[in-house]
């Protein structure tokens, strides 16, 4: 099947790889300038990827609320929440960000679940009034990164950020394009997307760059979010994991009722009974980790890579991964499974992040 | 579609002390004519699905009715194929659970009994 290309393919340029069926660029400038820019500046990257629904209907909230761990049911116009679809067993289906957009709400999707979370309320669809429609493919989406994005967007968006209300949405103007901007940080990290049509993206894309945003790929995007703690659906979030796992706690209600799988996430909340947690991971030099590596600790596997992070940070690769309770606590060190070599070291706990916290 | 056993059609039937629950609530809600519960499924819950019951005497086109102790029960088409088989009970008592439905369908079933998967 051909790769699927975003409105700003020609624009943006860079050396293109395939990631979730796309044609992405992996760099548009060098990896080490990009991470560079992201950790001190401002930065954009074509974020379109990632799945875009927009859900008509009198009781679409009422239903993501009842599907869902967060509570949703009364998000007004420009607000907005992450939440978890979870499956009955309390195991991840997606995380999406529900934003109330006035006329319609939005789901932003992982990338590529898009037909996933359709096919999850189509199936708990019973008598609801709900139209759900994949518009991926119909806008652009940028992600606006860095320390500096936040005081760039007041000066440049002509919106204030203290009305912009967490994970929720602004209509705003760059360079005289109409935009909306929803808040959606990357685990502690600020950031924003950036919604604009089709046609007017290669333009805003271009005065961007020459306001003095960094362009980025998928590679400094990737080793933003491995830094960040920040799971991604098939790597650190699916089937085989549950929200609590996975650090998201934030993004759950305990308060809120019923949702599908809230009395097994309840239950391992109140009695402690999550046995694995995601950490970030710092190699040592001698090891060459692979994702799905094991993690061992007095010959045992206690653990398992999950993602690592395209640029070294101070010479060390750092990683994602599952570790046992017991031994998820920073400063831990893991040997690795033949025929990786070298260790380890637990240097974050994601636990405390997420969405929300 | 009807759905039926021995040439019998199956609906979702009503308990005694269920139907005399309803009447009362029915009079509450200022209803003595015609008293219905409109019984239905929902997408949530903790197993995926879950009841939703209310006082009514408006049919639908589409609703399989079942009267029975006084009482009309009303199920729309596209929950009838969950409920098939279904007797709505009452849990009378101070621990009781109120509306209580016993559907064959079910193969799980929350702790608190208002959600099930099929």
């Amino acid at each position: 099947m051909a790769l699927q290309r975003t409105a700003l393919h020609e624009t943006a340029g860079g050396n293109m790889q395939e990631r979730f069926g796309w044609e992405l660029p992996a760099t548009i400038t060098t990896l080490s300038s990009e991470y560079s820019a992201a950790t001190t500046g401002t930065v954009v990257h074509d974020l379109s990827y990632a799945g875009r629904l927009h859900a008509t209907g009198a009781d679409v909230l009422d239903l993501l609320n009842r599907l869902s761990t967060n509570k949703v049911d009364e998000l007004e116009s420009g607000q907005g929440a992450p939440t978890i679809l979870t499956s009955d067993s309390g195991r991840i289906i997606d995380l999406i960000q529900v934003v109330n957009m006035g006329d319609h709400i939005l789901l932003i999707t992982s990338p590529g679940t898009q037909q996933t979370t359709i096919d999850w309320l189509d199936k708990y669809t019973i008598m609801e009034d709900l139209e759900v429609d994949d518009h991926t493919t119909t806008t652009v989406m940028l992600k606006l990164l860095g320390p500096g994005s936040s005081q760039w967007l007041e000066q440049n968006a002509g919106i204030g950020l203290t009305d912009l209300l967490p994970y929720g949405m602004l209509p705003a103007q760059i360079a005289k394009i109409s935009v909306q901007v929803i808040d959606k940080p990357l685990g502690r990290k600020p950031g924003f997307a950036i919604l604009v049509s089709n046609a007017d993206a290669p333009a805003l894309w271009t005065d961007m760059v020459e306001m003095g945003v960094t362009p980025i790929g998928t590679d400094a995007y990737e080793t933003l979010r491995v830094e960040s703690a920040v799971p991604a659906y098939g790597t650190e979030m699916g089937e085989s994991y549950n929200p609590l796992e996975a650090g998201l706690i934030g993004s759950i209600d305990f308060a809120k009722g019923c949702y599908i799988g809230q009395e097994v996430i309840a239950r391992l909340d109140t009695y402690q009974k999550v046995q694995k947690h995601l950490v970030t991971l710092r190699f040592s030099e001698a090891s060459a980790p692979t994702p799905g590596l094991g993690l061992m600790s007095d010959g045992r596997v206690v653990g398992r890579v999950t993602s690592l992070g395209p640029i070294p940070k101070n010479g060390y690769v750092n990683g994602l991964g599952y570790v046992r309770k017991a031994l998820a606590l920073e400063g831990t060190r893991l040997e690795m499974e033949s025929p990786g070599e070298g260790s380890a070291e637990i240097t974050g706990f994601s636990q405390l992040f997420g969405p929300g916290v | 579609m009807a759905i039926t056993q021995d040439g019998v059609e199956l609906g979702v039937t009503i308990s005694e002390l269920a139907a005399e629950k309803i009447k009362y609530f029915a009079i509450k809600e200022g209803l003595d004519d015609g008293v219905g519960v409109r019984v239905a499924v929902k997408g949530g819950g903790c197993s995926g699905l879950t009841y939703d019951l209310s006082i009514t005497n408006e049919e639908l086109d589409s609703d399989k009715i079942v009267e029975q102790h006084g009482v009309k029960v009303m199920v729309d088409k596209k929950s009838y194929i969950y409920l098939v088989g279904t007797e709505l009970e009452f849990s009378d008592g101070l621990n009781g659970k109120g509306f209580v439905f016993v559907n064959p369908n079910a193969k799980k079933t929350c702790g608190c009994g208002t959600s099930f998967s099929v």
